[in-house]
């Protein structure tokens, strides 16, 4: 379980805010999507979960404790962490991206390679063909795939992702979206994920969180966001991705 | 002139091994200490904006100091010669493209791997070792790279402070005219350089294709020409000089000891050198030869023992070392010389070697017979419309100073250059007067001729065999080199003089002469 309770974040001694009193609960292995346009303060909540970002005041809890009373470094390493650019080394082979993790966590290679091999097969790029291939040999869809894998390497009960999905095309992303539900679902996961496409949100995530200028607007499940928007920037938000469904929809019946 | 050629070639491919394995070591060394004072620096200052501007500014500032005079710096601030002072100064060299490659590629680390790197939950020090080094290391390799190739080409003026390297072939080459030395010194610092290039790239692209294997091979190929000096002098087989006589009658105990001798940079020295170590090693001594030192220098060498035996000039010591101005005759002056380096620096003055080599300011006969010049005295009159020119640091010694006083001299322009060129230009009318050394064998041959010093304003050039305080010790060394006292007449040196600067002989061959000539007269 993810709690932040009033959480704010301001660079400039509290002249202005980033991120405004912020709180929301995701229960144990479900699935939250933060959702709004950029400089919204989705990024930045994200990031105080495993404080990459420290917060200016408020609380935040994971698993019922405090990660601002955890040592940052122990407490990034329980968590999955997937990054918007990816962020595989360059300069590291497929299984090493993956290993690397749980060589911070202290195993040896030879300890860890069963491990690597279970892992990428999990995600569908086998330890033969593709552990000793470099990121830049990879597709975009392969590369987030061994991001996953290196996310879920130490079993952690907690993932955080960073717009997983921005840089892919949109086959690539609909097939990874569905094994990253797979996997969540299989690992029972809990997971933030920061997105600004309300259509990922409505199909990946069990509740919705919806910030605007640092702010929490909604939050809400998909269903109820559908139902009753509530304020007219989450009716922009929603109107897109409903009037390309009834498009489509009308295509198909004509 | 063929059969000199291969013959000269020979000689300089002779002394390859040790010349080469000098610089290699002393650019090696240099770059092996400069890349472990320059990664650090660099970390640091990609980190603190406040100590990269100091550390750069610094190694810029070092970068501009001209090579040779921080070459000279080091001497003086080391107060020791050789090997050392070259090898810190080279480190020194080195800073500037290592620093600013560090820097430069450790901030150009894409931010995102940065961020993956913390995300992961990395600490500073792990995302250092892990993530930045190994993606700046091409950069870094690259700033290696130039620092190897500047400190090859700068190892060739390490000579002048008594370390070995390619240079020697330059600077003694340059000094007695032998262009087979100049070039053959100039050729394999420069392949060097390009061998140490080419390698490093090699590095460098197996660092971008993250290839540890071509890495390995090409560290193995660096390895190789680091230890080539060692494979060459393995094919060599050189015969080490041993005089069985001095074993088999048992009475001189051989001695451990390598003596070593130095000299300055010019031709005569050169080969008085070679005629010492010919006796010291005909007496089963071990030697070894510093050449090409400056005046003060070699004096202090010879005070703390690092060079033991060496040839001075009375008239040098006089002014330079005892800073006197006023000459007096030849005996006095060289009495008061030995007690005064004795009992100043314990050095010994074992006795004369029996010719003068004094300063010689020398016209184009026709010249000095069209102004009716003879002496210095007459030439006061014509010396404001003429251009002087000399082969060493003449224009900046007391000798100078007092001569133009003395005679109320003053050249129209004073130019310092090689010597050869300078019998060059004067023989072209480029100059109307050279300052040479009196046993210079090519005075003669450019039918020059030489002015008197009515006056004496100029002390007298005796050469005089000087020994550190250890080298005085041992009899053996005594023994062998008494012979050569009062033995070598001033015609004897200024024909071994010739034979090298116009004749292409080589010192040791023109030593060897000498030797002969003076043991078998």
């Amino acid at each position: 379980m993810i709690q932040l309770d009033n959480i704010s974040k301001s660079w400039d001694g509290e002249k202005t805010y980033t991120v405004r009193d912020v709180s929301l609960e995701v229960p144990s292995g479900q699935v939250l999507a933060l959702l709004g346009g950029s400089g919204s303060g989705k990024s930045t909540t994200v990031k105080m979960i495993n404080r990459l970002i420290e917060p200016t005041s408020g609380q935040i809890l994971v698993n019922g404790k405090n990660v601002l009373q955890q040592n940052p470094i122990q407490l990034r390493r329980s968590i999955g962490y997937v990054f918007q650019g990816v962020g595989l080394f360059p300069h590291l082979s497929v299984a090493d991206n993956v290993a690397v993790v749980l060589k911070l966590a202290g195993q040896k290679p030879e300890e860890s390679r069963p491990k690597v091999e279970q892992l990428l097969s999990m995600v569908h790029l086998p330890y033969e063909e593709y552990g000793e291939r470099r990121p830049d040999q990879l597709s975009g869809g392969q590369r987030q795939r061994v991001g996953f894998a290196r996310a879920v390497a130490t079993d952690p009960k907690v993932m955080l992702l960073d717009e997983p999905f921005g840089a892919l095309d949109p086959v690539t992303r609909d097939s990874l979206q569905q094994e990253f539900l797979q996997l969540q679902k299989r690992l029972k996961l809990t997971a933030v994920m920061v997105t600004h496409d309300m259509a990922e949100a409505l199909l990946l995530a069990d509740l919705i969180a919806i910030m605007q200028e640092g702010k929490l607007l909604r939050l809400d499940s998909p269903s109820e966001l559908m139902r009753r928007p509530g304020h007219p920037y989450v009716e922009a938000l929603i109107e897109t991705p409903r009037r390309q469904a009834n498009q489509i929809a009308s295509l198909t019946t004509a | 002139m063929t059969a000199s050629f291969w013959n000269n070639l020979y000689q300089q491919w002779e002394v390859l091994p040790d010349r080469l394995g000098g610089h290699i070591g002393l650019t090696m060394t240099a770059l092996l200490i400069g890349i472990l004072i320059s990664l650090p620096l660099g970390i640091w200052a990609a980190r603190n904006r406040r100590v990269e501007q100091i550390v750069m500014t610094t190694a810029s500032l070092i970068q501009t100091i001209p090579s040779l005079a921080l070459l000279a710096l080091m001497v003086v601030a080391w107060g020791t010669i050789g090997w050392g002072p070259a090898v810190v100064a080279l480190i020194l060299y080195s800073l500037l493209p290592m620093i600013r490659n560090t820097v430069t590629g450790l901030k150009s680390v894409d931010p995102a791997a940065l961020e993956a790197a913390q995300g992961i939950g990395m600490t500073p020090r792990q995302t250092l070792w892990m993530v930045s080094l190994p993606l700046a290391m091409p950069t870094i390799l690259a700033g290696i790279r130039t620092a190897t190739v500047w400190v090859i080409g700068l190892a060739t003026i390490a000579q002048p402070v008594g370390a070995t390297s390619l240079g020697n072939y330059i600077f003694t080459g340059l000094a007695t005219g032998n262009t087979v030395a100049l070039l053959f010194g100039c050729v394999f610092a420069a392949l060097l350089a390009l061998i140490f290039d080419g390698l490093i790239y090699g590095l460098e692209k197996a660092a971008e294709n993250r290839s540890p294997k071509a890495a390995g091979f090409v560290g193995l190929g660096i390895a190789l020409v680091a230890l080539s000096p060692l494979l060459l002098s393995v094919f060599e087989a050189r015969p080490t000089p041993v005089n069985p006589q001095s074993y088999a009658t048992g009475d001189t105990k051989p001695s451990q000891e390598t003596w070593v001798i130095g000299a300055k940079g010019f031709t005569e020295q050169f080969i008085l050198a070679d005629v010492l170590k010919q006796q010291l090693e005909s007496a089963g001594l071990k030697t070894e030869v510093k050449e090409g030192l400056g005046s003060t220098v070699m004096i202090e060498a010879l005070i703390n023992g690092q060079v033991d035996v060496a040839i001075d000039y009375t008239g040098t010591v006089w002014t330079n070392i005892m800073k006197r101005t006023k000459a007096e005759a030849g005996p006095a002056m060289k009495i008061d010389i030995a007690a005064f380096l004795k009992e100043k620096y314990g050095i010994i003055c074992l006795g004369s070697l029996g010719f003068d080599n004094n300063y010689a300011f020398a016209l184009k006969k026709d010249t000095a017979e069209k102004h009716g010049i003879k002496n210095l005295a007459d030439l006061s009159q014509h010396s404001q419309d003429m251009q002087a020119g000399t082969g060493m640091e003449f224009f900046g010694r007391p000798e100078w100073q007092q001569v133009r006083q003395r005679y109320g001299l003053s050249f129209d322009r004073t130019t310092t250059m090689d010597p050869s060129l300078m019998y060059q230009a004067i023989h072209a009318d480029q100059l109307d007067l050279v300052v040479a050394f009196s046993t210079d064998g090519r005075i003669d041959a450019y039918d020059l001729t030489v002015l008197e010093d009515p006056a004496h304003a100029l002390p007298p050039y005796e050469a005089i065999l000087l020994l550190s305080p250890e080298a005085a010790q041992d009899p053996t060394l005594i023994a062998a080199l008494r012979p050569l006292l009062n033995h070598i007449s001033t015609e004897a040196m200024r024909q071994a003089n010739r034979q090298v600067d116009l004749e292409n002989a080589s010192p040791k061959q023109a030593a060897t002469a000498l030797r002969h000539a003076i043991f078998h007269p």
